[in-house]
């Protein structure tokens, strides 16, 4: 019997050993041996739910629970230390306000960084990698406010795509819906502002804002709505604006097709935003390039869209 | 020639084959038998041959090749290059949703590719640390043969099996390995019935598997060890400490399957370990240490290391739970297989998401607890045990044996305590009649008979591979049938350059059940019935080869089944190779961080993926492919002789399984080194 006991002992005491070390090393030493003076947070970047968020990803939450964006509060003069994890593929913080970053996050590494908020305010922090489809709504608030003021809660930056009731499927086939829908979809309108009306500032960028695409029709030298139609209704057509056998109905059109032609391979390539300061931070949004991941006609669909927007009776 | 073979063909189906003794006449007989197959033979070798040289490659030899290679969550576009030895490649490569990367075996090429970018990082991993910008990729193409691309950056869910494959022509090593398959089955069956081997086959292959070694009078002190009571105890517990402490961490560590120790020990490590040798080597031994029933047994003896008897110390010993005889209708292994063609069936959701594995461990002991509650003994393992469908089959290949020493001197014992337990020992749990034991099919090495046995008649002993050669129920046919299946199945699925089956397994992540429904009835459908239909019609086949009808289709189908055992080992070892050699930086690295939380244990925490000299791996897996053949061929003629006394039937009727062996290893040689 005294065996049997022994046995049981061997069994159960290791276990229990085994359950408090995890329980210990996840949750108390975090607590017990965090610096002093300073605020700790644990960001953990997730791709499916485009998110940086504080709650604790585990295996068995991963699957199942919906992760808000974290909007971390600070007071002016702390010192802000972030445990930064990757949930499944590779990320990229990036908070250009305290030239924090862009640092590298690889899955199953963690990194720390470490700032002083100086200033007080309402930043954004970055994903400045691309890390999926909700990748450009990847964002989110570090709200830093004076001592015994009531910090400001900016509203989160929720992903559009991962609400499917946010982004109804267009109802049209044409061209123009097509583009609205990919518009949200892409998650263009993160930084070209709703319905292109642009206005999101880039800091440090020598394009701040970042250009808005409401005014697309002047810049591809369309005069009149007619003629805006005309182009719209060339391209829902499937036209190939450099092969049509008689000359459109539009002013200047050679002129209109080389800067539709320009504006495409912007899309294409993508475009740099160069630095103001030059010993500044690194821009933290750039123009990527979309070649390989929308379809040609996609593009179309984008331009004819932003062509549509322009607001004519007021100009 | 024709009239020949048309004769010899007659005499096939008339049955009126000469028998031993007319030498002469059954050499021309057999050389006519292979030369039947000629054409067959010769079709099969110009396909290949045609698809292999029609494969059209990019651009005119020699010239600078430009591809253009696209990444995307699990696969790469094209998947498969075809080139020169010697070209200069330009690559271009790009992403279309996450940063995924780029490694080239065999040419010391590693990239970064990121989405939205028109330029790619890239290194050369033996000599450089940091990675540099660079809008295509130049090198040259190295020697002939096959070369995998893989991903080297942490993708999502799939990425340890995101792959795709650059040919340099010729692929010398798959034609070779080809034509020595063809003529490996062809060299034996000649060598066999031309007598040069067949004579062997009767005579010394049966001294060969009646080779024994004594374990415990060899080994001093094992069989002390293993007579103490405490001895299976001592050995599952440190399984038991580790089972708990990977369920914990796949359900509290790092959601990603590669940097949670749950995923990179279970199902890298134990799996090739299994496979590759504790079954070849031990058989069951795994069952021996298993700590799943664990608790469940616990619970039915009410004792860790000793032996429950009632108050009058009877024989008849009293457990906990209902002690209930397990069903007679469900004792065959229909269940394990329906229940491991179910686990391969998620088997890649299962094997990436450290949540779902450590919820099938703990599932598994939960349900052991209630079938030790209710049935007696090891009904768990024997009858319900997913894993064991598959020990159970290739277990017969192990080197390691539990068995009487003296069948003899069982029949006179009048103790039966091996099967119904006695103060020194529990019964059976595999509820076998060890005095019994012939093959390793049930026996779970448990070592309680040989504490139990009063004659001291009971041992552990080392035999040739590959020693238990019959299987004898359909249920253990079907068993080795679904087996050769799946491995295909998860050599196309998780090793093939293809997106599309690794998207359509992968279901909860994509979201696409018509294809997750399709894949998994192409597998089912496969598994039960077209492998299973084409072996009987085999049978049928083998028959009429041998003329003879004193043996039924079924029991042919059933005993030739044995053929797929060395065939499937090898091919699953194979298949488990590059998981290991590929990926054994994962398990380093995860045994720093267990659960992915940033610890650094041992200091390997951040130890960069570097694969083990994977350019190789297609070397390592052809021997195995053609050993396990040559197995398949030289034992199946054992079996064949215990089916036919005639010799010349017997390895005529051998013929159209052997081919069929032969087809599989053909498969098995297309995906893995074609």
């Amino acid at each position: 019997m005294n065996r049997e006991r022994i046995a049981a002992v061997l069994v159960l005491l290791p276990m229990a050993a085994i359950f408090a070390a995890i329980v210990w090393f996840g949750w108390a030493s975090n607590r017990l041996f965090g610096e002093r003076d300073t605020v700790v947070f644990n960001l953990t970047g997730i791709a499916s739910a485009g998110v940086w968020t504080t709650s604790p990803v585990n295996g068995l939450n991963y699957w199942w629970r919906s992760f808000q964006p974290a909007t971390l509060y600070v007071t002016e003069g702390d010192e802000v230390v972030i445990n930064l994890r990757s949930a499944d593929v590779f990320h990229r913080f990036y908070l250009p306000s305290f030239s924090v970053g862009p640092v590298a996050i690889e899955p199953g590494h963690t990194v720390t960084v470490r700032f002083k908020a100086e200033r007080h305010g309402v930043f954004q922090y970055y994903c400045t990698s691309m890390c999926g489809g909700c990748h450009f709504y990847m964002r989110g608030w570090i709200v830093v406010s004076r001592k015994g003021e009531i910090p400001v809660q900016p509203p989160p930056i929720m992903c559009t795509l991962c609400r499917p009731e946010d982004l109804p499927r267009p109802e049209t086939a044409s061209l123009v819906d097509q583009g609205a829908y990919l518009y949200l979809e892409k998650g263009c309108i993160t930084c070209h502002g709703p319905e292109g009306q642009g206005g999101i500032t880039n800091d440090n960028s020598a394009n701040s804002p970042v250009p808005a695409h409401n005014t697309t029709a002047e810049k591809l030298f369309i005069d009149s709505p007619e003629d805006a139609e005309e182009l719209i209704r060339l391209l829902d057509g499937n036209a190939d604006l450099g092969a049509l056998e008689e000359p459109p109905e539009i002013d200047r059109f050679p002129v209109v097709r080389t800067r539709y032609e320009n504006a495409k391979e912007i899309v294409r390539k993508g475009r740099y935003s160069s630095k103001v300061d030059p010993a500044g931070p690194e821009p933290p949004l750039q123009m990527p390039a979309w070649q390989h991941i929308v379809r040609e006609r996609e593009i179309d669909a984008l331009l004819v869209y932003f062509v549509s927007l322009y607001p004519w009776e007021e100009g | 020639m024709s009239s020949q073979r048309q004769s010899t063909q007659e005499r096939l189906v008339d049955g009126s084959v000469p028998g031993f003794g007319n030498v002469s006449v059954h050499v021309t007989d057999a050389v006519h038998a292979v030369l039947r197959l000629w054409p067959a033979v010769l079709v099969a070798v110009a396909c290949v041959t045609a698809i292999e040289l029609s494969t059209p490659a990019i651009g005119a030899p020699g010239a600078p090749r430009e591809i253009n290679l696209m990444a995307r969550q699990y696969a790469y576009e094209p998947h498969r290059i075809v080139v020169d030895p010697g070209d200069e490649i330009h690559l271009r490569l790009a992403s279309t949703d996450v940063v995924h990367g780029f490694y080239l075996e065999g040419h010391d090429i590693e990239a970064e590719i990121r989405p939205g970018s028109l330029t790619s990082w890239v290194r050369h991993p033996s000599t450089e640390a940091s990675f540099r910008e660079t809008e295509e990729i130049v090198f040259t193409a190295g020697r002939p043969g096959k070369y995998r691309y893989r991903c080297s950056v942490t993708c999502g869910t799939l990425h340890p099996f995101m792959q795709g494959e650059m040919i340099v022509r010729p692929n010398n090593l798959y034609r070779v390995a080809l034509i020595l398959t063809c003529g490996l089955a062809l060299g034996v069956f000649g060598l066999i019935m031309t007598g040069a081997l067949g004579n062997g086959v009767d005579r010394s292959a049966r001294k060969v598997l009646t080779r024994r070694v004594d374990l415990l009078r060899l080994v001093p002190g094992l069989r002390w060890l293993v007579t103490r009571r405490w001895f299976q105890f001592a050995v599952v517990l440190p399984n038991l400490l580790v089972l708990f402490f990977f369920i914990v961490a796949g359900f509290v560590g790092s959601p990603i399957g590669n940097r949670n120790i749950v995923v990179t020990i279970v199902w890298i490590l134990w799996w090739f370990l299994l496979i590759a040798v504790l079954v070849p080597a031990g058989g069951r031994s795994w069952c021996m240490v298993c700590p799943i029933p664990f608790a469940g047994e616990w619970f039915s003896r009410r004792r860790l290391i000793g032996v429950r008897q009632d108050a009058e110390g009877s024989r008849s010993l009293r457990t906990g739970g209902l002690n209930r005889r397990w069903p007679h209708q469900l004792s065959r292994m229909w269940i394990q297989s329906l229940l491991f063609l179910t686990m391969c069936t998620v088997s890649t959701i299962l094997v990436t998401r450290p949540a779902l594995t450590a919820a099938v461990l703990s599932g598994m002991v939960v349900v052991a607890v209630v079938v030790h509650a209710i049935f007696k003994r090891r009904s768990f393992c024997r009858y319900l045990c997913p894993l064991n469908a598959w020990i159970s089959v290739y277990s017969m290949a192990a080197a390691t044996e539990a068995r009487p020493r003296d069948p003899g001197r069982c029949i006179d014992c009048r103790d039966h305590s091996c099967a119904s337990g006695s103060d020194r020992a529990w019964g059976c749990p595999w509820m076998v009649n060890p005095s019994k034991l012939d093959r390793n099919n049930y026996c779970g090495l448990c070592m309680e008979c040989v504490k139990a046995c009063p004659n001291d008649n009971l041992t552990l002993r080392a035999r040739p591979f590959f020693s238990d050669i019959s299987i004898r129920r359909v249920d253990e046919a079907f068993m080795a049938l679904i087996m050769i299946t799946l491995v295909i199945a998860y050599t196309i699925t998780l090793l093939g350059p293809w997106g599309t089956p690794r998207s359509w397994s992968n279901v909860t992540e994509v979201g696409n059940w018509g294809g997750f429904f399709l894949h998994s009835t192409i597998v089912w459908i496969c598994a039960l019935v077209v492998l299973p239909s084409l072996w009987y019609g085999l049978s049928r086949l083998a028959l009429r080869f041998a003329g003879t009808r004193t043996v039924s289709a079924r029991e042919v189908f059933v005993r030739y089944s044995y053929l797929l055992v060395p065939v499937g080992l090898f091919a699953w070892i194979a298949f488990s190779l590059p998981l290991v050699m590929l990926n054994w930086t994962h398990i380093t690295s995860s045994l720093s961080d267990p659960l992915g939380w940033g610890w650094n244990l041992f200091g390997t925490a951040h130890q960069h993926w570097s694969p083990f000299y994977p350019e190789w791996i297609p070397f390592l897996q052809v021997p195995l492919l053609l050993l396990g053949l040559t197995v398949a061929l030289v034992r199946g003629a054992s079996v064949a002789r215990d089916l036919f006394p005639d010799r010349s039937i017997a390895l005529r009727s051998l013929i159209p399984h052997g081919m069929m062996c032969t087809a599989i290893t053909a498969v098995m040689l297309r995906l893995l080194v074609g």
